[in-house]
């Protein structure tokens, strides 16, 4: 059987959407802690963790090593999972467009197939963010 | 008939923006208020018809908010502003309400909002248009933000009062509410700066400096997000406002903003925000990519070019898909109801009057072009 060009791209953005769901998860595991973590201790002070940015790491709100360990490894998943998201994007985005102007010539299935991994890591991307619960177990 | 729907839709290439916007977001934590005190700023130029009912609608706050103060300043007024909201004052004596008169007014709101800042006595200021009117428990969901470091500032959204007057009132709420949807997203994402709505704003004493602009509050979102602060926007803290019902007036507010919206391009510079810095690009020349899909629209109607592969249908396909699900997802989020024809009107008319505001904003404006009201709504 031989295989296309596309057919690897196809195969690589569906390792790349289910490395977003991944690093989505793996994401909102380090916020559900870190919450966590502030529940105990200072609750009003968690908005300050959430808006955090990696240049002000340094001065967590509650000044602990395990706060810093665990914003780092959130920003490292969030930026992950991101990076695989754009990069679905643009890929998909590029070979349907040149596929509608007949740059490429690719069946026209490909295009759908393309459209529909689109679709679907949008879909989670958006989920991931909207429907997030605290109260779910860590 | 197919391209026909297209040609009349025009060219939306920050439509791939908008469906960064729709997916991405981020996860906030509602905090709870704890009784803080705030003091609202009202400027008024000319706001006889309704500072009589926002001040009433005030009177409701103060069940939930115990330390209320409330500024009105006169900016300038020919009319009984002054008046009308001095003699609540002395009908309301157990209401903290200041009301003072700019001599030297009429130069634009952000004078006025920084003279009744410089008055203000509390450390969270709210800044109030005159006919905006904030449901019960707004300004309690917007508070709790501004414990954190970085915020900057806490922004609800804006509903028209009277929407169902007539068209252009139910458009203009419409527009509103796609326009809050925007806000309410851009806030989520770091790549983007959400503008201050200019009313239902809750920001910080020390950082509330408003420069003298045709669009203050942009301006000083801009500003504040420069220097790394962030804005939020809570969709549950709302507003309500009076939209101008008459086409000349509705095209007046408008221009004056978009003639603002010039001043803004400095800060959209900043190379670090990419995609804030191509969306508002792409926001900025759409007028003028709209005329170029009308001339194609009407170059493939004259060369009988009506089939499906017409150049820029697929462009126009998506744009269409994007544009439709950004009004799902701004009504859904709301739950507000439009009507068919109102779908219809902004989907075919709001590119030309877009178009004529553009244009027109290219050229300097004199005065203020301050939104005359002429009559309240409840």
């Amino acid at each position: 059987m031989e295989f296309n060009w596309w057919f690897y791209l196809l195969i690589l953005n569906i390792c790349l959407t289910i490395f977003s769901i991944l690093a989505n998860n793996r994401r909102y595991k380090y916020f559900r802690i870190a919450y966590s973590f502030y529940k105990k201790l200072k609750e009003e002070n968690f908005l300050d963790y959430v808006l955090m940015k990696n240049t002000s790491l340094e001065k967590t709100t509650i000044n602990d090593v395990e706060v810093y360990l665990i914003k780092k490894k959130e920003i490292f998943w969030s930026k992950a999972s991101t990076i695989s998201y754009g990069a679905v994007t643009i890929i998909c985005a590029i070979i349907m467009i040149s596929s509608f102007y007949g740059i490429l010539t690719t069946p026209k299935l490909v295009q759908f197939l393309f459209l529909i991994i689109l679709i679907c890591s949008a879909y989670i991307n958006y989920r991931s963010w909207r429907y997030f619960k605290f109260r779910r177990r860590i | 008939m197919i391209p026909l729907i297209y040609g009349l839709a025009p060219i939306h290439l920050p439509s791939f923006f908008y469906l960064d916007l729709i997916v991405r977001g981020r996860v906030l934590p509602k905090g709870r208020y704890k009784g803080e005190p705030i003091s609202i700023i009202i400027p008024c130029h000319n706001e006889e018809t309704v500072i009589g009912n926002t001040l009433k609608a005030l009177l409701k706050l103060r069940k939930r908010i115990k330390k209320l103060e409330v500024i009105v300043v006169d900016d300038g007024s020919t009319d009984h502003t002054f008046e009308v909201a001095s003699s609540f004052k002395t009908k309301h004596k157990d209401l903290e309400l200041k009301v003072l008169k700019k001599e030297d007014g009429g130069k634009g709101k952000s004078w006025a909002v920084n003279f009744g800042i410089e008055n203000a006595t509390y450390d969270i200021i709210c800044v109030l248009d005159a006919d905006s009117r904030p449901y019960l428990r707004s300004l309690e969901y917007l508070v709790p933000y501004l414990k954190a470091k970085r915020v900057a500032a806490a922004c609800g959204i804006i509903k028209v009062r009277n929407k169902k007057v007539n068209w252009l009132t139910e458009l203009v709420s419409f527009e509103y509410n796609i326009a809050n949807y925007i806000q309410w997203k851009k806030s989520m994402i770091d790549s983007y700066i959400p503008w201050m709505p200019g009313t239902i704003t809750l920001i910080k004493k020390q950082l509330a400096k408003f420069p003298p602009s045709l669009v203050e509050d942009a301006e000083l979102s801009a500003k504040l997000i420069e220097e790394g602060y962030v804005i939020i926007v809570d969709k549950r803290a709302a507003a309500s406002e009076v939209a101008p019902t008459t086409l000349k007036a509705y095209l007046r507010q408008r221009i004056r903003w978009s003639r603002g919206n010039w001043s803004l391009l400095k800060y959209y510079r900043n190379k670090k925000m990419l995609l804030n810095y191509l969306l508002t690009f792409f926001e900025r020349i759409q007028p003028a990519l709209t005329t170029i899909s009308y001339i194609l629209f009407g170059w493939g109607l004259y060369s009988r070019h009506y089939t499906i592969d017409f150049i820029l249908t697929p462009l126009w396909c998506f744009s269409l898909i994007v544009t439709s699900l950004i009004y799902r997802q701004s009504i859904k989020e709301f739950k507000e109801k439009y009507s068919i024809k109102t779908y219809f009107i902004y989907f075919f008319i709001s590119s030309f009057l877009y178009l004529l505001i553009w244009f027109r904003s290219l050229f300097p404006i004199k005065g203020w072009y301050k939104t005359k009201r002429v009559k309240d709504y409840y």
